[in-house]
């Protein structure tokens, strides 16, 4: 899967935006109680997009496009399924997209803190096998190995 | 007389009861591998006031009775003179059968001569008388073998040198044939009594000789054959000093004989050899003609011409030149201040029958002439030699001739050091040199060897150089190349080569404190001159504020020395060199491989083995190595501690990263798995 670039994704953001408004008008027009299913139902991709501090807005993909995943099977029911189906109504139709919400915005904070967290034990790892390196250096040349040997040949410059 | 026998006895027997003492049940002393030496059986007929005397066995020879000369402590014997005689066999002379160090009962090394022991005491001992010898037979048991001694020693390139009556012995008990003495117990010449000597050795110290010529033994074989003739020794009863007056008034011949009237047959081979005249005495080659039967010219007997007026001084009217030079060489300071008023230079000028002389002094009293630069001393001995060109260099009161230097500073450095410095005056004002030119002009036909010009151009650089390994010390082993070192180190000792001299500077440093470190400026000298050492190294050898870099060259020359001559265990050498290892720990740095060579320097040191020393501190390779080594690790622990010290900034900076990649794989991942999702709800609606 190719990771799409930040430039790339942050340009292709007000077309989808307006193609999300412009399908949502269109549902509004003909199918008003799935349309306003599908608002209710958004409310947390809604909510995310007001809290989302990334420019990108991978926040709300994140949880919108879970969110979208959920309520979509309750939306194809009520416009090309039997229309006598209304999910405004349903209880059920809430839990799947809010769900879907829930699961993207786990994922949204919780892999960078487990991607950091990753990387905190690797560089303390690193760091111990520095130190230990820099010990096993002084035990077989001694100190003198340690000390910095000062440059003055340019002491003009110094300032 | 009965008395002084009497305490002689005594003493001797006092002296081997103390040798039997110390030999420790031991009966003798070995020389070489068939040399023994017996310390408590004096010969007393042999012994000198060079060397003592005393019965030798050779176990290859067992009928042969042999003695050891054996060199009296301050005495010098002609080591070089030996090595050149020990393959010679003659019945002329007594056989050299070995010469070497021994290790006397003392401890002490003293340098031995075994010779044959001769068929009975002297021949003719001064102030004693012999019934007087045939002249025929003396001719054929003595004259005969000893000329042709002489021919082949200076083929060899020695002169005899102690040609005198008390020097001569029957060779064989049956008494058919006479035979010389040894030769090479002393310095040249020096036993001999001014009668037994041509007037140019007759009138120098007896130490300052010189090496001799084959004219100087001719003149003394005919003294000595004289003597035999007579029975007893000529002018037996005057001094020496008045032996010269008399002979350089009447000339020797007539002086000598006297009212003696010499048998024809022995008339033409005294006059021929007690010619004062080096130039007119016959030669080696003319008593060979005499010996086939011949009769060789006789020489023009000449007296040295006498001044028209004498000159007085000190209180003595002085005829010739010569006269004037003995009295003032005598008297220095006297003559110094004649010389500084002109009185003897216009004295030349009327007196003397030509103007070689006077023109010399007028040349010496210009006000930027040598003379008036060097001071008294050389003035005096140019003065001298202006007036005698063929005697003695005298400085200071001592007469000595250059071309034997290197015995007169032995004797200077052993028993009399006020010699030195009138030895030194000489040659700093180049005086040997003028010498040399005086001896070419007065005698153009003798030769000088090469290498004794050479050596004397040398000695004014080698005494005048101010460096370590120079000075009067360095002229003596240059001169002489058997020359023992005469360190106070080595004074119990007989150092003739420089592995020789590496225990004795070993046992040295045993006994000397910490705070006193080095040695006098015969070691460095005699290294100088045996091994050319170089003058960093001398200098690192004489301690003192040597630095580093010369310690080191003198530890590499005493390892290369150790090697060299194959020179066992030098444990304290070992540990004063100890300090030089610090500095080369210091340039280490890998600290395993410093205790490496601390260890290994410790196990050097232990065994003596200065080589091991030298090769920790030269490994050049080694240390190259651990340069690299620690270049690299100073560079690694530089990486590490700047990581480290970014480490803080990298974290902040991975955290950042991390959550701009997790929440990108986070967006990317609900995308997928929505997508996944809505395919498959499609799937189940249109299914």
């Amino acid at each position: 899967m190719a990771i799409v670039p930040r430039s790339s994704l942050t340009k292709l953001l007000p077309a989808a935006w307006s193609g999300a408004a412009l399908i949502f008008l269109a549902l509004l027009v003909v199918q008003p109680t799935t349309a306003v299913y599908l608002l209710i139902a958004g409310l947390p991709t809604l909510a995310m997009l007001m809290m989302d501090d990334d420019p990108e807005q991978r926040g709300v993909f994140a949880v919108g496009a879970l969110n979208l995943a959920g309520a979509l099977p309750f939306v194809l029911l009520s416009v090309v399924g039997n229309m006598r189906f209304t999910p405004l109504w349903t209880l059920n139709a809430y839990m799947w997209p809010f769900l879907g919400a829930l699961l993207g915005a786990t994922l949204y904070y919780g892999v960078p803190m487990l991607v950091r967290y990753l990387a905190k034990v690797e560089e303390e790892r690193e760091n111990r096998r520095l130190g230990e390196r820099q010990q096993a250096l002084v035990e077989e040349w001694g100190a003198n190995v340690a000390s910095v040997q000062l440059d003055f040949s340019n002491k003009d410059g110094i300032r | 007389m009965a008395d002084d026998g009497e305490l002689a006895e005594a003493t001797v027997g006092a002296v081997e009861a103390g040798l039997r003492a110390a030999l420790g049940g031991r009966e003798s002393v070995t020389l070489g591998e068939r040399i023994k030496i017996h310390p408590t059986q004096t010969v007393l007929d042999m012994a000198s006031p060079l060397a003592e005397a005393f019965a030798a066995s050779d176990s290859t020879r067992p009928d042969t009775a042999c003695v050891a000369l054996v060199a009296r402590p301050e005495q010098l014997p002609r080591v070089g003179a030996c090595a050149q005689l020990r393959t010679y066999e003659h019945a002329g002379v007594v056989k050299l059968l070995e010469a070497g160090p021994v290790t006397w009962p003392d401890g002490a090394q003293r340098f031995a001569m075994v010779y044959e022991t001769p068929a009975g005491p002297p021949l003719l001992r001064k102030g004693k008388r012999i019934e007087a010898m045939d002249a025929r037979l003396l001719a054929r048991m003595f004259v005969i073998p000893a000329a042709q001694v002489l021919t082949e020693y200076n083929r060899r390139g020695v002169a005899h040198r102690a040609i005198r009556p008390d020097n001569v012995f029957w060779y064989d008990y049956g008494k058919t044939r006479l035979t010389l003495g040894p030769a090479t117990v002393g310095p040249a010449g020096a036993m001999q009594p001014a009668v037994c000597e041509t007037l140019e050795m007759a009138i120098c110290d007896s130490y300052g000789k010189g090496l001799g010529t084959p004219g100087d033994d001719l003149f003394s074989l005919g003294v000595t054959v004289l003597a035999l003739l007579r029975g007893e020794w000529p002018l037996a009863d005057l001094t020496d000093e008045q032996i010269l007056e008399k002979r350089m008034e009447l000339g020797s011949w007539d002086a000598l004989a006297g009212k003696y009237n010499p048998p024809t047959e022995m008339y033409d081979l005294l006059r021929g050899l007690l010619c004062d005249d080096p130039n007119e005495r016959w030669s080696l080659a003319t008593l060979a003609k005499w010996a086939e039967g011949s009769r060789p010219q006789l020489p023009r007997f000449t007296m040295p011409p006498k001044a028209r007026e004498p000159f007085l001084f000190e209180g003595k009217l002085l005829r010739t030149g010569r006269e004037i030079a003995i009295a003032m060489g005598k008297n220095p300071q006297p003559a110094a201040a004649i010389l500084r008023t002109g009185l003897l230079r216009d004295w030349a000028r009327r007196a003397l029958p030509d103007d070689i002389a006077s023109r010399k002094l007028d040349t010496m009293s210009g006000p930027g002439s040598p003379a008036a630069r060097d001071g008294d001393g050389p003035l005096v001995a140019r003065a001298c030699m202006a007036l005698d060109p063929t005697g003695p260099l005298r400085v200071a009161g001592y007469a000595f001739r250059p071309d034997g230097i290197a015995a007169a500073l032995g004797r200077a450095f052993t028993a009399d050091r006020q010699m030195l410095p009138a030895i030194d005056a000489a040659i700093r004002a180049g005086l040997h040199l003028e010498w040399a030119d005086a001896q070419k002009a007065a005698n153009p036909n003798q030769k000088s060897t090469t290498r004794r010009i050479n050596a004397f151009e040398r000695l004014g650089r080698w005494a005048n150089e101010p460096v370590v390994g120079a000075g009067l010390e360095r002229c003596l082993y240059e001169l002489d190349p058997r020359m023992p070192c005469l360190s106070p180190l080595s004074v119990d000792g007989w150092v003739e080569t420089a592995g020789d001299l590496l225990p004795e500077i070993d046992r040295a440093l045993e006994d000397q404190d910490g705070a006193n470190r080095g040695f006098d400026r015969h070691v460095p000298a005699f290294l100088a001159a045996r091994v050319s050492a170089d003058e960093n190294a001398l200098r690192g050898l004489a301690g003192g504020a040597a630095d580093e870099e010369a310690r080191l060259a003198a530890l590499r020359l005493l390892a290369e020395l150790q090697e060299t001559y194959l020179v066992g265990s030098l444990p304290n050498l070992a540990r004063e060199c100890a300090g030089l290892v610090r500095p080369t720990l210091e340039r280490y740095q890998r600290i395993a491989t410093k205790e490496l060579i601390r260890t290994k320097a410790e196990a050097a040191i232990l065994a003596g083995d200065l080589r091991e020393l030298v090769r920790l501190v030269d490994d050049k390779v080694g240390l190259e190595a651990d340069q690299r080594g620690f270049g690299a690790a100073k560079t690694e622990y530089a990486n590490a501690t700047e990581k480290l010290s970014k480490a803080d900034l990298v974290m902040i900076d991975r955290a950042r990263q991390a959550i701009y990649r997790g929440r990108e794989s986070a967006a990317l991942a609900a995308g997928s798995l929505a997508l996944a999702l809505f395919f498959v709800v499609l799937a189940l609606h249109l299914g």
